[in-house]
């Protein structure tokens, strides 16, 4: 996979770029591409290429998802376009977005559980961001810790929107495939053919909500084992000092009615320290 | 709270009074709506809703033109080409007949797919309801008939309609309406259809008041009145109990008759019904303009209707009656006569004839508007669906002895009337729900 290695090295990737756009060091390499620091006509930017082979729709969407958004807790986008890189038959998407300066949650959930005010904080800034999308009746559908930043003041932020849903947007989904991560999936996601809609998002909150408060994913990643643990009735002894505890239940609730939607999350939350 | 549901005539008789109605788009031409006095002359109607029944546009104009014709008239079923009617150049029984002939040719057949026709198609919908003062704005949708459907088309007729709402109705209360072919709702048990946690995920995660249910009966057989099929109706309890205590929506229910009363139980603010068996039940299959109606004694303790062929005399002579009998103002000649051992076709209101429904009718909405009261005056929840469980084990019990006596009094070869194979899917459906949610 010569390409990955190639355009996940910035040396590479700089001359490749628009003139405005420029990159100084890798940040990630994943499946779908590589996301490099830069900078965007001078601002801090995050750069992000995607590998050939990724379906164009889903970057279509997630440019489309970010370009509708304003949002304080999901990245704002700068600036989208292609690359043309030598020895490929198609040029490469090129997202540019908001840099977020910070840890993911997954690297900060590596240095322990979070405490009852970082959950609350986790909770209204994911809710809020899960509310923002709605409003504009978007699905993220891929929640996890690996795209949600911990921003150097504390405040969460999702970084990514490659699956996010819009109502009127053919699925993507194939009988017998659905987008999003095992380990995060909400009941109905698993279902396959749904119209998914904020409750879906509202459950992987939950999931990650437990994962934040346990220091580690509740059913170490088993999805199944998820969906067979009663967590709406019953949770770990740990969350009992969280007095959002009661409400992370409701966002666990197998049965979508049952979780609060996006406002009334946020209303709850906000009496709880 | 029980909404009449009378599709032409406004006024109902002095007896009546009923806490509110339900107006359905199919009855009547939009000109005509419009020009009717409301509240002024007729008390009960300053509590109305308006049914934009959208979900009608698959109706087929060659077996109920008219109706199709009066729907044509509403701008949301996106019909052209019919002249909107002026007393200045037609009369009304012209525009009728005009719109009837030419109904075929321009009858879509099927509600608008396209986001700028629904946005349009929405708008006018909410701004005319706005216009007729409703109580609620009741938002269009389509019906939902295929059980593999997403329910995306749906959500958008839907989210058109929380919008337009939200800019031209501010501070009027929104609900979605839920239409959805019984088809659906059979293909697996309740609490376990994909589809109904759907619609329910759906209309639960959105900005609306309430929620509306119409069940199209697609699969019930013709002559019955009343839905007789547990796999639709205990769907519908669930739909109702969810949408009321998971998402703490207003609830009301059409077209599945006296069943509304179990769906108060399980949650409903509202049911509406009519005496035609085309306002107790709703089937696209069917002709909804039916013929003239032949009366029937509603009895709220057999939860049945009771044929006046005859059926009616035989269980009052077997001594029945007290079993069957719901007194009422209107019932009362009749029930009157039947003890003292005069036939039903000696007392006028009453007589077997078709069309001779008036007091039938009146006493149909004088029985379920105090059943309903009686329930609603219990407490919330298991008291409500305890109340009407008993009621229909009861109810099971005296359909299956007066079917038994009627059936042995019958010649050989002639068909009982009195339907009451409904009663143990009622009793059958509450009983399941009952388990599930109240136990």
């Amino acid at each position: 996979m010569a390409h990955r290695v190639d355009l996940a090295d910035p040396r590479v990737l700089a001359p490749l770029l628009p003139a405005d756009v420029v990159v100084t060091a890798p940040i990630a390499v994943g499946a779908q591409g590589a996301v490099h620091r830069g900078s965007f006509c001078g601002l801090p930017a995050a750069v992000k290429v995607y590998f050939p082979g990724q379906l164009q729709k889903r970057v279509e969407r997630e440019v489309e998802a970010l370009r509708q958004l304003n949002s304080r807790t999901i990245v704002k986008l700068l600036w989208h376009g292609t690359i043309t890189v030598p020895g490929q038959p198609q040029s490469l998407p090129l997202v540019v977005s908001e840099l977020v300066e910070g840890t993911t949650l997954q690297q900060r959930l590596a240095r322990g559980p979070m405490m009852p005010p970082e959950l609350t904080r986790l909770a209204r800034d994911v809710g809020e961001a899960i509310r923002d999308l709605w409003n504009l009746r978007l699905v993220h559908r891929d929640l996890n810790p690996r795209n949600i930043m911990i921003r150097t003041s504390g405040e969460a932020c999702v970084i990514d929107l490659g699956v996010a849903r819009h109502l009127d947007q053919s699925s993507l989904t194939a009988m017998g495939l659905t987008w999003g991560t095992v380990g995060y999936l909400s009941p109905e996601q698993m279902t396959v053919v749904r119209q998914l809609t904020c409750k879906s998002d509202l459950y992987t909150l939950g999931v990650i909500l437990l994962e934040a408060a346990l220091g580690q994913h509740p059913t170490g990643g088993d999805q199944f084992a998820l969906r067979n643990t009663p967590y709406h009735l019953t949770l770990p002894s740990r969350l009992s000092q969280w007095a959002g505890s009661a409400l992370l239940q409701r966002l666990l609730h197998p049965r979508a009615t049952a979780r609060p939607r996006p406002e009334d999350l946020l209303a709850a939350l906000a009496g709880i320290p | 709270m029980f909404l009449v549901t009378i599709p032409y005539k406004f006024k109902l008789p002095d007896t009546v009074a009923p806490k509110g109605r339900l107006l359905l788009a199919s009855a009547l031409p939009k000109h005509e709506l419009q020009r009717r006095p409301f509240e002024r002359k007729h008390p009960h109607l300053a509590n109305r809703f308006f049914d934009p029944q959208l979900y009608l546009a698959e109706l087929e104009p060659a077996r109920a033109a008219k109706h199709c014709a009066n729907l044509a008239s509403y701008p949301w079923f996106g019909v052209a080409g019919l002249r909107d009617y002026s007393s200045a150049e037609q009369r009304q029984t012209e525009w009728r007949r005009e719109s009837k002939a030419k109904i075929g040719q321009l009858w879509p057949g099927r509600a608008a797919d396209t986001t700028a026709e629904i946005r349009a198609a929405v708008n006018a919908c909410v701004q005319f309801q706005v216009e007729l003062s409703v109580q609620a704005i009741l938002l269009p949708s389509p019906l939902t008939r295929d059980p593999a459907s997403d329910y995306s088309r749906e959500a958008m007729w839907l989210d058109a309609g929380i919008q337009a709402a939200r800019s031209l109705a501010p501070g009027i209360p929104v609900f979605a309406t839920i239409a959805v072919s019984d088809v659906c709702l059979q293909v697996a048990p309740a609490p376990a259809n994909p589809l109904v946690g759907t619609i329910l995920d759906s209309v639960g995660a959105r900005e609306v008041d309430g929620a509306y249910i119409v069940v199209e009966q697609a699969m019930e057989d013709t002559f019955g009145r009343h839905c007789a099929t547990v796999a639709t109706l205990r769907p519908v309890l669930e739909m109702v109990h969810l949408l009321a205590t998971d998402c703490s929506l207003r609830v009301g229910v059409g077209f599945l008759g006296a069943f509304g009363l179990a769906c108060l139980a399980a949650g409903a603010e509202f049911w509406s019904s009519g005496w035609y068996k085309s306002l107790y039940r709703l089937r696209l299959a069917d002709s909804i303009a039916g013929g003239r109606a032949f009366p029937h004694y509603w009895s709220t303790a057999a939860s049945a209707d009771i044929s006046l062929a005859g059926e009616f005399d035989l269980l009052a002579k077997a001594g029945r009656l007290g079993e069957i009998e719901d007194s009422t103002v209107a019932a009362e000649p009749l029930l009157r006569a039947a003890r003292a051992g005069i036939s039903s076709d000696q007392v006028p209101a009453w007589a077997y004839r078709q069309g001779n429904i008036s007091a039938a009718e009146e006493h149909f909405l004088l029985a379920v508007q105090a059943a309903t009261e009686e329930l609603m005056g219990l407490a919330p929840g298991y008291p409500r669906v305890e109340f009407v469980e008993a009621w229909l084990r009861s109810a099971e019990r005296i359909a299956a002895d007066a079917t038994a006596e009627i059936d042995a009094s019958l010649p050989k070869g002639k068909e009982r009337k009195t339907r009451t194979e409904h009663v143990s899917a009622w009793r059958s459906a509450v009983e399941s729900y009952r388990r599930d949610h109240h136990s």
